[in-house]
C-alpha cells in the first residue's frame, strides 16, 4: 500500500465524492466549490485559529526574541532560551506553518476532483467511474456540467481568477500583517506582500478555474476570520492601499499591546530571559518548565493563580 | 527579525508547494486521445497518444510520416494538435481528414510527402485546417456517394463538403461553405452514423437524434435516462446505443421508438459489434455481453475483470476482440464465451479496434510501452485475432 493509494481512498475520492455529491444536490458545480470550501474551512478551523494564534504572539515575542539575541552569542544556547521563550507562551513556531502544511494536500486533491470531474480531457471520466462510490445519487449525476458564470471550472482562467486570487491573497496579508517596527521590516513587509500575490496569481493562470475558485473562497473566508480574530472594529481602506502605515485592522494594534502587557507583567517579577535558563539547565527542569509554561491569548494570561 | 524569518519561511514553503502542485499536477489533464487506427492505401494511420497520426506501412509497420512534422499549416493555431479522439477518414483520392480537441479539422494527402524537400518548413507539402465550434471528440464520417464531410464538434453537428476542404490544401484563403446542421443540448462523443438519407448521433444530453442530412430538421430523438455517449451501433432496421444509465438501447431506425433496453452493470460505452442476430459489448464493470439483437436477452455475460471496457469490440476470425483499460486484448469464442487467449499491452485501451482487409486486428493502445522491463519503448498497432499475438511499430514512434 503505496503514499498514493493512501492519498487517493483518504484525500482524493472522498473530496471527489462530496464534490459530485454536492453537484448532484444543488444542481449546480460553482455552488458545489462554494459549499466544499466552507466544508473544508471549516474541517480546518482548529488548525486555522491555531495559526493564527501563533502567527499573533510570534509578533508579540519578537521584541523579547531580539533581546535573547543580542545577549546570547553562543548559537546553542540561543536557540534553547529560543524554545524556552515559545514553551513558557506556549506557542509551538510550527503552528504558524501547520495551516499551510495542511492546505498543500488539500489543494492537490482539490486538483485532481476537478480535473476528474470536470476537466476538460475526456478521458478523465473514464477514472472518474473508478472512484465514484457506488451510490444512485452519485452514479446518476455524472458527467457534471463544467460551466460556472463565466468559468468553466476544468479549465484555466487566463484573466480574471488570477487576478482575484492576487487581489484577495493581497488583501488577507495586509489584514495578517502588523506594522513593521523598522525600516528594513518594512521593506521587506512591502516585499513580501507584493511577491506573494504575484506568484499566487500566476500559477492560477494554468490551473483549473475550480481551484482558482476554491482559492479565492478560501481567502474571503480567512478575512473574515481574521477580522473576527481581533474582535471586529474599524477597517483602514488607507492602509489595505499603501495611503496609511497603520494597520488595515486597527484593533489588532489593541489586541497585541494587550498581549505584550500581559507578557510584561509576567515576566516582571521573574528573572532576565536568559538567567533562569542557566540555573536551570541540568536540574531536572521538566518540573519546573511546567510551573512556568504559561498560555497568553486575547491579552489574557491563562493558567496562573 | 524573527518574525519576518517566519514570513521568509512561509513565502518559500508556499512557493516550493505550489511549484510541487503545477509540476507534479502539469500533465494529469492531457488530452491523449483515443483514435482508432484506419487505412490509406498501403498506410496505416495511428494515433500513437502524442497528439501526432503517425503514418506507417500497412505491410512492414515501418514508420513513413508523422502528422503535421511532415507537413505546413497556414494557420498557426492549428499547428499544435491536440488530443484526436475520432477515426480518420479517407476520400477516393487519397485525401486524409480527422478532428482534433483543438475543434480544427484537417486535411492532407500523404502521398504528397517527399522528404527530401524539408530544408525549410514552408517547403513541406501543405494540409488544410479548418476551425469548428468546439472539440471534436466524434470524429468525422464521410458520405463517399456524395463527398459530404459530417462533424461532430462540441454541441452541434457540422456539414461540408471535403472536396472544398480538400482544395483549401491548395489555396489556403478558400471560403468554404460549412453548415452548422443541428445543435444538442449536450457535447457529442460519438460519431456521425449515416444511413436512410439521416445522420444519427448521440448526445451528452442524453438523447440519440436522427437528423436529416440535407435539410438538417430533427426526424426524431430517442431519450435515455442519462448521457449517451457511444457510437451507435446499426443492425438492420435497429440502432443500438449505450449509455451512462446502463442501459444498452436498441431503437426503431424508422420511427426512434425504443424496441428494448438491456441493463448491463455499468457505464455502457463501447459501441456493440454485431454479426447476425447478436450484439457484443461491454460494460465499465469489465463485463462482456452478448445480447440477442431482436429481443434484448442476454445469450450470456463474461466478467473479465480486466477493467472497463470502451473501445468498440470487433469480431474476427471466428473470435470476439475485446481490450480493455487495463491494458488487456481478449479472444473469447462467441458461441461458447470461452476465452481462447489474452494479452497484456501494460497501456490502457480506449481506441476501438478495427478489422483489417487481411482479417487481422488493428489496435491503438494509449502509449508506448517498455518492452520487457527494457529502455525500449514500442508501440503496438495490430494483434492476430487466432492467437492474440502483437505487432508492433517500427521507426520513432514512440
Amino acid at each position: 500500500m503505496g503514499i498514493g493509494f493512501f492519498f487517493d481512498t483518504v484525500l482524493i475520492n472522498p473530496l471527489t465524492n462530496l464534490f459530485v455529491l454536492l453537484t448532484a444536490v444543488t444542481g449546480s458545480t460553482g455552488a458545489a466549490v462554494i459549499l466544499l470550501t466552507i466544508i473544508i474551512r471549516i474541517v480546518t478551523l482548529p488548525l486555522t485559529l491555531k495559526q493564527m494564534h501563533s502567527t499573533r504572539m510570534m509578533a508579540v515575542l519578537a521584541p523579547r526574541m531580539q533581546d535573547i539575541q543580542k545577549r546570547f552569542k553562543d548559537p546553542r544556547r540561543r536557540q534553547e532560551e529560543t524554545m524556552r521563550l515559545y514553551k513558557d507562551a506556549g506557542i509551538n513556531p510550527l503552528g504558524c506553518f501547520s495551516s499551510m502544511l495542511l492546505q498543500f494536500p488539500i489543494l492537490f486533491a482539490l486538483y485532481r476532483t476537478f480535473t476528474l470531474t470536470v476537466g476538460e480531457a475526456p478521458e478523465a471520466l473514464i477514472r472518474l467511474n473508478e472512484r465514484i462510490y457506488p451510490w444512485g445519487l452519485l452514479q446518476s449525476a455524472v458527467p457534471l456540467p463544467g460551466e460556472f458564470l463565466w468559468l468553466h471550472l476544468g479549465r484555466p482562467d487566463p484573466i480574471i481568477l488570477p487576478v482575484l486570487v492576487a487581489a484577495t491573497t493581497f488583501i488577507l496579508q495586509k489584514m495578517t500583517m502588523m506594522p513593521a517596527m523598522d525600516e528594513r521590516q518594512r521593506a521587506q513587509n512591502s516585499m513580501m506582500n507584493m511577491l506573494m500575490p504575484l506568484i499566487f496569481g500566476w500559477i492560477t493562470i494554468s490551473l483549473p478555474s475550480g481551484l482558482g475558485l476554491y482559492y479565492v473562497l478560501s481567502n474571503v473566508i480567512g478575512m473574515v476570520l481574521q477580522y473576527a480574530y481581533v474582535g471586529g472594529g474599524a477597517f483602514n481602506w488607507k492602509g489595505l492601499i499603501g495611503l496609511s502605515q497603520d494597520p488595515v485592522l486597527p484593533r489588532a494594534l489593541e489586541v497585541r499591546q494587550r498581549q505584550m502587557d500581559s507578557v510584561e507583567e509576567y515576566t516582571r517579577g521573574q528573572e532576565p530571559v536568559g538567567t533562569a535558563a542557566l540555573e536551570e539547565t541540568g536540574s531536572g527542569n521538566g518540573a519546573n518548565a511546567g510551573r512556568r509554561r504559561r498560555r497568553y491569548a486575547n491579552g489574557r494570561r491563562r493558567g496562573r493563580r | 527579525m524573527f518574525h519576518m524569518k517566519q514570513r521568509a519561511l512561509s513565502l518559500f514553503i508556499g512557493l516550493a508547494l505550489l511549484s510541487a502542485l503545477v509540476v507534479g499536477c502539469g500533465g494529469a489533464a492531457g488530452t491523449r486521445g483515443w483514435a482508432a487506427p484506419a487505412r490509406a492505401g498501403d498506410i496505416l494511420l495511428v494515433s500513437t497518444g502524442t497528439r501526432r497520426l503517425d503514418g506507417l506501412n500497412a505491410q512492414t509497420r515501418q514508420q513513413v510520416w508523422r502528422f503535421n512534422d511532415f507537413w505546413h499549416i497556414e494557420d498557426g493555431s492549428a499547428r499544435k494538435l491536440r488530443g484526436i479522439y475520432g477515426q480518420p477518414v479517407v476520400s477516393d483520392d487519397g485525401t486524409v481528414f480527422f478532428g482534433d480537441y483543438n475543434g480544427y479539422i484537417y486535411a492532407f494527402r500523404p502521398s504528397e510527402v517527399k522528404f527530401q524537400e524539408f530544408e525549410r518548413d514552408s517547403d513541406k507539402p501543405k494540409a488544410a485546417s479548418l476551425k469548428l465550434g468546439g472539440p471534436v471528440l466524434g470524429g468525422v464520417t464521410l458520405d463517399p456517394a456524395t463527398g459530404l464531410l459530417f462533424v461532430s464538434a462540441g454541441e452541434s453537428l457540422y456539414k461540408l463538403q471535403s472536396t472544398q476542404l480538400a482544395a483549401k490544401i491548395a489555396n489556403k484563403d478558400l471560403d468554404i461553405e460549412v453548415a452548422r446542421l443541428f445543435e444538442t443540448g449536450g457535447e457529442i462523443w460519438s460519431q456521425p452514423l449515416l444511413a436512410n438519407g439521416n445522420v444519427y448521433i448521440s448526445s451528452l444530453d442524453g438523447n440519440m437524434y436522427a437528423i436529416d442530412q440535407a435539410t438538417g430538421r430533427e426526424v426524431w430523438r430517442f431519450t435515455g435516462e442519462r448521457s449517451l455517449a457511444s457510437t451507435p451501433a446499426l443492425a438492420s432496421d435497429t440502432l443500438l446505443v449505450g449509455g451512462f444509465d446502463r442501459r444498452l438501447h436498441a431503437v426503431d431506425l424508422a420511427t426512434g421508438e425504443r424496441k428494448w433496453s438491456f441493463e448491463a452493470t455499468d457505464w455502457v460505452w463501447s459501441r456493440p459489434a454485431i454479426e447476425g442476430n447478436s450484439a457484443y459489448f461491454g460494460d465499465f464493470d469489465g463485463n462482456v455481453y452478448s445480447v440477442n439483437v431482436t429481443t434484448g436477452a442476454a445469450t450470456w455475460s463474461l466478467a473479465l475483470d480486466k477493467g472497463a471496457v470502451r473501445a468498440a469490440p470487433v469480431l474476427s476470425g471466428g473470435l470476439l476482440v475485446v481490450g480493455t483499460e487495463d491494458g488487456w486484448f481478449v479472444g473469447i469464442e462467441p458461441s461458447s464465451q470461452a476465452i481462447r487467449w489474452q494479452t497484456k499491452v501494460d497501456t490502457a485501451v480506449t481506441a476501438d479496434l478495427v478489422v483489417a482487409e487481411d482479417g487481422s486486428v488493428l489496435i491503438a493502445p494509449s502509449s508506448c510501452v517498455s518492452l520487457n522491463d527494457t529502455d525500449e519503448r514500442v508501440y503496438y498497432t495490430g494483434l492476430d485475432p487466432a492467437t492474440g499475438v502483437l505487432r508492433r511499430a517500427l521507426g520513432p514512434v514512440c
